[in-house]
C-alpha cells in the first residue's frame, strides 16, 4: 500500500469530521476530503513521524478549507442530525454559529484539537504556531464558546457527559 | 506554577500535567467547573453535527489520476482494436455470410482447401419466351 493510500485510510475520517464542522456544508467536506487526499497522493510525502504526517495531512485540509472560505463558497449552515428534536436542532444553530463568531485560526484550533482529536503538537505543526499559542488560542476560543452557548451548557451539565477526548465523534 | 485553567485544559486535552498541580487545579471548585464545562462543550460540538463519519465504499481508495488516464487508454484501445479487426474480416470476405459455413477441423496436421458453399436452391423459376408481348396494358 502506497504512503498516500496509508494516509488516507489513517485520517480520511479525521479530516471529514474536522471539515464537516469547519465548513458547516457535509457534501462540501465530502468533497474537500477528496481533494485533500488527491493533493496527499500527488505530493511528495514528507519523512516524518505519525504526528507529523497528521499535522502535514490536516495543514492541507486547514489550506483547502481557508481557500474554500475565502472563495465564498461557503455559506455555513447547521448540519443537525436529520431526525434531531427541535431542540437539538436549535442547539446545532447556535453552536455553528458560536463556532462561526470565533476568529479563523481560533476555531481551526478548536476544531482540530476536538473533531480531529490532534495533540497540542499536531495542531502547533498544522497551525504553523508554538504549543503555547495552541494552548491560549484553545483556551480563549472555549471561553468564547462557553459564554455563547451558557443555556445549552447549563442544561447539559445536568446530564450524563464523559471526558473522552479522542476526536472520534462518539460521545 | 500554570494557571488552573490551563491545568484542566490539558488535562482534558490528554496533554501531560503536573500531578500536584492537578491536584491543586482539581481542589478549586472553579477549576472543577471548567473540567465539567469542557467535557460538556465536547459532547455538544460532536453531538450537533447529522455525519459523524465519510461514507466510504468497499474497497474505495484515493481516486489517482493516473489510474483513470490508464483505464480511458484502455477503453480507447479495445475500441480501435475492435473496430480494426471488424474491418478486416469484412475487406475479406468473412462478414456474416461467411459464419454460416460449417467449420472445417483437420485433424490429419495438413491444410486442406475449404470447399466452395453449395448455391441455394431456386425457389422461383422465370423462364423467357419468344414473341410474348411482356408490355402492360391498361385494365390489367
Amino acid at each position: 500500500m502506497s504512503d498516500a493510500a496509508v494516509l488516507y485510510a489513517a485520517h480520511q475520517q479525521a479530516v471529514f469530521r474536522y471539515l464537516c464542522r469547519t465548513l458547516g456544508q457535509a457534501d462540501a467536506a465530502r468533497d474537500l476530503t477528496q481533494e485533500v487526499f488527491l493533493r496527499v497522493s500527488r505530493a511528495r510525502v514528507p519523512e516524518a513521524d505519525a504526528a507529523g504526517l497528521r499535522a502535514w495531512v490536516f495543514a492541507i485540509a486547514r489550506n483547502l478549507a481557508l481557500n474554500h472560505r475565502r472563495d465564498g463558497r461557503v455559506r455555513t449552515v447547521a448540519i443537525a442530525p436529520p431526525s434531531s428534536t427541535p431542540a437539538v436542532q436549535e442547539l446545532a444553530v447556535a453552536m455553528q454559529q458560536a463556532l462561526d463568531a470565533l476568529q479563523d485560526l481560533d476555531r481551526d484550533v478548536f476544531l482540530m484539537r476536538e473533531m480531529g482529536g490532534l495533540s497540542y503538537q499536531e495542531i502547533a505543526k498544522a497551525c504553523d504556531l508554538s504549543i503555547e499559542a495552541v494552548r491560549a488560542r484553545l483556551k480563549r476560543a472555549r471561553q468564547e464558546l462557553r459564554v455563547a452557548l451558557d443555556g445549552p451548557v447549563r442544561v447539559h451539565r445536568l446530564r450524563t457527559i464523559t471526558l473522552s477526548g479522542d476526536g472520534t465523534g462518539e460521545f | 506554577m500554570s494557571d488552573i485553567y490551563d491545568v484542566i485544559q490539558s488535562f482534558a486535552d490528554g496533554e501531560p500535567v503536573d500531578p500536584m498541580e492537578l491536584e491543586a487545579a482539581l481542589a478549586d471548585p472553579d477549576g472543577r467547573a471548567h473540567l465539567v464545562d469542557i467535557a460538556v462543550l465536547r459532547k455538544l460540538v460532536k453531538g450537533t453535527t447529522a455525519v459523524a463519519s465519510m461514507p466510504t465504499g468497499a474497497g474505495r481508495t484515493v481516486r489517482h489520476p493516473i489510474r483513470w488516464l490508464a483505464a480511458a487508454a484502455m477503453v480507447v484501445m479495445s475500441a480501435s482494436a475492435g473496430g480494426y479487426f471488424l474491418g478486416e474480416r469484412a475487406s475479406s470476405g468473412l462478414g456474416p455470410a461467411a459464419l454460416n459455413q460449417p467449420a472445417v477441423i483437420d485433424t490429419t496436421g495438413s491444410v486442406a482447401p475449404i470447399p466452395p458453399a453449395p448455391a441455394p436452391a431456386p425457389t422461383k423459376v422465370i423462364t423467357f419466351q419468344p414473341g410474348v408481348d411482356w408490355t402492360e396494358r391498361g385494365g390489367y
